[in-house]
């Protein structure tokens, strides 16, 4: 029973798990990391979450971040120098963005994926960005009014973004991978940029005004081939694009209804699909269907008429329709890149098709033939039954 | 080793049946399997189970044969007494790999993940404590351990299927049949060699020991489809929520899936908490290794004492740790070796021993019908 006792005493001692134990003030979160490659060398940029400072009580008067630079031959060489300025142990197992700079994008971003895959530590589900490089450190280091942390601030930017106006496609570092190795779809990244006055970026005072000196703003999508960066999509070519591939939550669309005037509408609920129709020749077959909500009408419509509804709806169709086939256009005669996943509907339906061609399927995207139909189901139109035009009508008849 | 009644019924036998085919799977079957069969890895372990039949079929003919002895006393049985020794020996050395790689597994994997400072040998030191404990209560322990953790394992693969399954998307298991079906075949084999080898384990355990062992065929049949098909189905979940691009890349692709958990919507980060469940699959096997290579040690070495008999347990234990430390100290041996050797050197090594055992048995049986 002695020896049992013994045995139990000395596991406790043993069995502890403090061999790779760590305080979390011996730690420097890095709560993101910008990435440049100048030459053959790597530059990474990494803000850092400020503790509060040893001694000190109360609530601290810097600022919440601190941004650190270095330079090393691969991305961990530099990570690793970077502790030459860092007073703690860097740790990037809580890093939420990633900003990539279009130059180094432009000759591919293979390498920069490699070590933050590798590492253990990384959690592989932060964002992507990409921004000009003129740009890179200002975005490492700005200082946002409404979070606390930049990261966060951004990161609310991304989601509210995608969920409200569609034109941002949040793209974790996991599903970025994924997309540079799949067959049949390329990649996009959201961009993101500085606006404002770039002298005031790490300036407290930047948190302190009502009005912003400088701010972070999302940019169009940065399109890419294979892990090449090739140019940027307007908001309203990344809006038709995440309709092509399902990534919309709830967007608001708006339409001439007459000569001057615009409406506007929800759509609660999409849904697309992609088929590849083989003969005659390669053709892709787009169809939307969309639940909407009507949010504002600003022309003299009835509601209550079928025939207004159903020529507001035809409007709708024929705006989504021209939407999507602009983008399509522009990313055809522009990039040849096919982020639409075209050939991916062609591997999934013939795969032998797809062997066959995948290797001219640059060439074969850009003059690809393509037809959308465009469904919108009028589901809502709000609080109000009719247009504010045909209520004033009914309310003073003459 | 403790002197217990040390019979088990046909329930726990279910059980213990469970974590064995799944021992390997993260980290080792499941890596090469979505590797060689891509997209079409789910299948593919489909076509494994319905493969595995047969080698199952061959096990459960052996634990029939001679009811009252164990798989090391039905050798004996069947062959001259310098033959028998050879084939114990080749099984025993199935059985020292089959407890090696679980434990290289479960150190890699520990190492891997969580405590890269910690010297492996005190890891697979830690791992094998409790392991010699359980083994030391004899199989009685083994089987009432494993009850409680099939339980655990129960629960946290409900919860894993029912948080993960807004993820999936069928598309990324499409085309299945784009790698085709020779490779699927090949793939399904080496799969079978991981998956179905360790459960030569429970021949280690005479039928008479089993209570109502009338019952056996269902539960047998059972415990292999249960243990199968969670492994089809975790791999269907891993193919279709990451697709094979990220689950070909991962070290342990299916841990990277589990952070997509989100229970209820608000609970995350809950992937350390769920991934023990392997840990359970491999500890049960390795218990199971042990109790075996003990039996074999006891028949063959005869220790007079029970103190011998107990100090066979750790010297056991040793043998793993041996091995992981000279020859897979570096994870490309392992896997390398892994890839290559185990699934000749186990899985067809052990077939090739039921069908010759199993073609003894009925030849001995027709002679007797004869006479």
């Amino acid at each position: 029973m002695k020896r049992k006792k013994l045995i139990i005493l000395l596991l406790l001692f043993l069995i502890t798990g403090c061999w790779n134990y760590r305080e979390l003030n011996d730690l420097d979160i890095v709560s993101a990391l910008g990435i440049t490659k100048d030459g053959d060398k790597f530059h990474i940029y990494m803000q850092i979450m400020a503790t509060k400072k040893e001694g000190s009580d109360g609530a601290s008067s810097t600022v919440p971040i601190l941004t650190i630079e270095s330079t090393g031959v691969t991305i961990h060489d530099a990570y690793r120098k970077a502790s030459l300025e860092s007073a703690k142990e860097l740790y990037i197992g809580h890093t939420s963005i990633v900003v990539i700079d279009e130059e180094t994008a432009k000759k591919g971003i293979n390498d920069l994926l490699d070590f933050l895959i590798r590492d253990p530590e990384s959690r592989k589900q932060f964002h992507i960005l990409i921004t000009p490089k003129k740009d890179i450190k200002d975005v490492m280091s700005i200082l946002t009014p409404i979070e606390k942390f930049p990261t966060d601030d951004i990161l609310s930017t991304i989601k509210t973004a995608s969920k409200k106006y569609g034109s941002v496609t949040p793209i974790t570092y996991d599903e970025l991978v994924s997309l540079v190795y799949a067959e049949g779809v390329e990649t996009v990244i959201p961009g993101i940029t500085v606006v404002g006055e770039k002298k005031d970026v790490d300036d407290k005072k930047n948190t302190e005004k009502s009005i912003s000196n400088a701010n972070i703003k999302l940019t169009g999508l940065g399109v890419f081939n294979k892990d090449k960066f090739l140019g940027y999509l307007s908001a309203e070519d990344s809006i038709a694009y995440n309709l092509i591939r399902n990534n919309i939550k709830g967007i608001t669309i708006s339409a001439k209804c007459d000569d001057k005037n615009y409406s506007t509408m929800e759509l609660a609920k999409t849904k697309t699909n992609i088929e590849i129709e083989e003969k005659p020749h390669l053709k892709v077959k787009i169809t939307l269907n969309a639940d909407a909500n009507l949010s504002e009408i600003n022309c003299k419509y009835d509601l209550f008429s079928s025939k207004d509804r159903d020529k507001l709806i035809k409007i709708f169709e024929k705006r989504i329709a021209a939407m999507i086939s602009s983008s399509i256009d522009y990313v055809q005669y522009n990039y040849q890149s096919d982020i639409f996943g075209f050939g991916r509907a062609l591997h999934i339906k013939n795969f032998e098709k797809w062997n066959e061609l995948k290797s001219d399927w640059n060439n074969i995207f850009k003059n690809l033939d393509y037809e959308i139909k465009a469904k919108v189901n009028f589901i809502s139109r709000g609080s109000t039954l009719q247009t504010m035009s045909e209520a004033e009508k009914n309310a003073k008849p003459k | 080793m403790q002197n217990r009644n040390n019979k088990i019924n046909v329930w726990q036998f279910a059980v213990l049946m469970t974590f064995l085919g799944n021992g390997l799977f993260e980290g080792v079957s499941a890596i090469f399997l979505f590797y060689n069969a891509k997209q079409s890895a789910p299948f593919t372990a489909l076509v494994a189970t319905i493969l595995g039949l047969i080698p199952m079929f061959l096990i459960y003919k052996l634990i029939n044969y001679e009811p009252d002895k164990n798989l090391i006393e039905k050798i004996e049985t069947l062959f001259s007494k310098k033959i028998a020794s050879i084939i114990n020996l080749i099984v025993a050395i199935i059985v020292v790999f089959i407890l090696t790689f679980n434990l290289w597994l479960i150190v890699n994997f520990s190492y891997v993940k969580y405590l890269s400072q910690t010297p492996p040998t005190f890891l697979a030191i830690l791992f094998l404590i409790p392991a010699i404990y359980t083994v030391y209560k004899g199989i009685e322990g083994i089987v009432r351990s494993g009850e409680v953790l099939f339980f655990i394992v129960l629960i946290f693969h409900f919860i894993i299927t029912q948080s993960l399954s807004k993820n999936i998307d069928v598309a990324n298991v499409l085309p299945l049949f784009e790698v085709g079906i020779p490779t699927i075949i090949i793939s399904a084999i080496q799969f079978m060699s991981y998956t179905i080898t360790p459960f030569l384990l429970v021949l280690i355990i005479p039928k008479n020991k089993i209570i109502d062992n009338h019952k056996l065929k269902g539960y047998y049949i059972g415990g292999y489809l249960f243990s199968m098909m969670t492994m089809v189905l975790v791999s269907f979940m891993v193919m279709s929520i990451i697709g094979p691009n990220l689950a070909t890349m991962y070290r342990f692709p299916l841990y990277y899936v589990m952070k997509k958990i989100q229970i209820i919507g608000v609970i995350e980060n809950v992937e350390n908490i769920f991934a023990t469940h392997w840990v359970f699959n491999m500890y049960i096997t390795i218990c199971m290794s042990i109790y075996y290579l003990h039996t074999y040690s006891v028949a063959k070495l005869k220790p007079k004492s029970d103190k011998m008999k107990t100090a066979l347990i750790f010297l056991i234990a040793i043998i793993p740790i041996l091995l992981n430390e000279n020859f897979f100290y570096s994870s490309f041996n392992g896997l390398k070796f892994l890839e290559h050797i185990f699934p000749l050197l186990a899985g067809l090594g052990s077939l090739l021993i039921f069908i010759l055992l199993v073609y003894l048995i009925h030849r001995k049986k027709k002679r007797k019908r004869y006479t």
